[in-house]
């Protein structure tokens, strides 16, 4: 799995399957902090991914 | 997961809505705030105070759609390296929307920079951002019915944190989505105050709203990057928690009597004519303690 984390500019590839939220726990990273994204298509916690996946993971913070 | 509304697939949860509901949604949540709270109608001139970040962006592109009449005013604090980006989308995103838009600047009423003023390391940023900021708001809105501001429910819960922390009293009930009126401030108003965050970055992907993640090179310094984070991981935990404190002091609020909600005497600067509670206002001690120094 390749993923790009916005927030620390961060590009990462790693094996991985299980859902986004397994995958922003891994990262200890808050769900209601970021929006992950694939391939242009917004994805909830629930969703299902797998190591062919390449995602964005966005902050949802930003101003001041 | 699915849909609430129409089975399809959801892109949010919290509630669970596909694309289409979910902006339908949003435009009804923010439709009801400005309908029950009273904030404008259709026949007002609504100036936006906008950054070119994602949440005045949206809600310039909420209250559009909604039909309401819309002006942008843009303040440039002169923090390098953030502000430039920023004001770069929000010229493309009102230029594209044909929307009117005007910029006044930090360095406009201080001859500095707020990068200049901090380099000086006698200021906090925050307070000098702030104060400058509702200055040159006021200042330059009184030809419009309402301001209306990009807060939304993050900013609004921490706040509410914030003030009771520090015991603010005075600044603690002065909150909600609108200001109290009086004739030397234009009202203010919170379109935005029930719709969080993620919310925002979402209607914004969804609406091909440009928006680079910046964050202020100041914002890390404060004790209200401290709270946000404690409350995106309580919201994550127990979603609604930010909701929560916001409906509970909107509840106690409405329990209070007038007088204590009613903002202290107001007069009138004796340098700058502008709005104050002392003889010469912050804004103006302000300006002036910077021009000692850097001057």
């Amino acid at each position: 799995m390749k993923i790009y984390i916005e927030r620390s500019k961060e590009h990462k590839e790693f094996e991985f399957k299980g859902t986004v939220q397994d995958l922003l726990n891994n990262l200890k990273i808050i769900s209601e902090t970021v929006l992950v994204v694939r391939q242009g298509t917004i994805l909830t916690e629930d969703e299902q991914l797998t190591n062919e996946d390449t995602l964005k993971i966005l902050s949802v913070v930003s101003g001041g | 997961m699915k849909c609430t509304r129409c089975e399809g697939k959801a892109i949010i949860s919290n509630p669970s809505l596909c694309a289409n509901h979910f902006e339908e949604y949003i435009l009804e949540k923010v439709k009801k705030t400005i309908t029950d709270f009273g904030l404008f109608s259709k026949k007002d001139r609504v100036c936006v105070a906008v950054s070119g970040g994602k949440d005045s962006l949206a809600l310039i592109d909420i209250l559009t759609r909604l039909g309401y009449s819309v002006e942008g005013l843009f303040i440039d604090e002169g923090i390098a390296n953030y502000r430039e980006f920023s004001s770069l989308d929000l010229h493309t995103f009102m230029d594209k929307h044909n929307l009117p838009l005007r910029t006044v600047s930090f360095k406009e009423i201080s001859g500095h920079t707020l990068d200049e003023a901090m380099n000086t390391g006698k200021f906090h940023a925050c307070t000098v951002c702030g104060t400058i900021r509702r200055y040159l708001l006021n200042k330059y809105s009184k030809e419009y019915d309402v301001i209306a501001t990009g807060h939304n429910l993050d900013d609004e819960s921490q706040t509410v944190l914030i003030n009771l922390a520090r015991g603010n009293t005075d600044l603690l009930l002065r909150q909600g989505p609108k200001s109290t009126t009086s004739k030397y401030f234009t009202q203010k108003v919170k379109p935005l105050i029930f719709v969080t965050e993620k919310q925002l970055l979402t209607y914004a992907i969804l609406r091909g709203i440009k928006t680079g993640f910046e964050e202020c090179p100041y914002a890390n310094t404060s004790y209200r990057a401290h709270l946000r984070d404690l409350l995106n991981e309580e919201e994550s935990k127990h979603p609604g928690t930010k909701l929560n404190i916001i409906n509970t002091y909107l509840e106690l609020k409405q329990g209070l009597s007038k007088e204590d909600s009613d903002e202290k005497q107001i007069g009138i600067c004796e340098l700058c004519g502008e709005a104050s509670q002392e003889h010469i206002c912050k804004a103006c001690k302000l300006v002036s303690e910077v021009k000692q120094l850097l001057d």
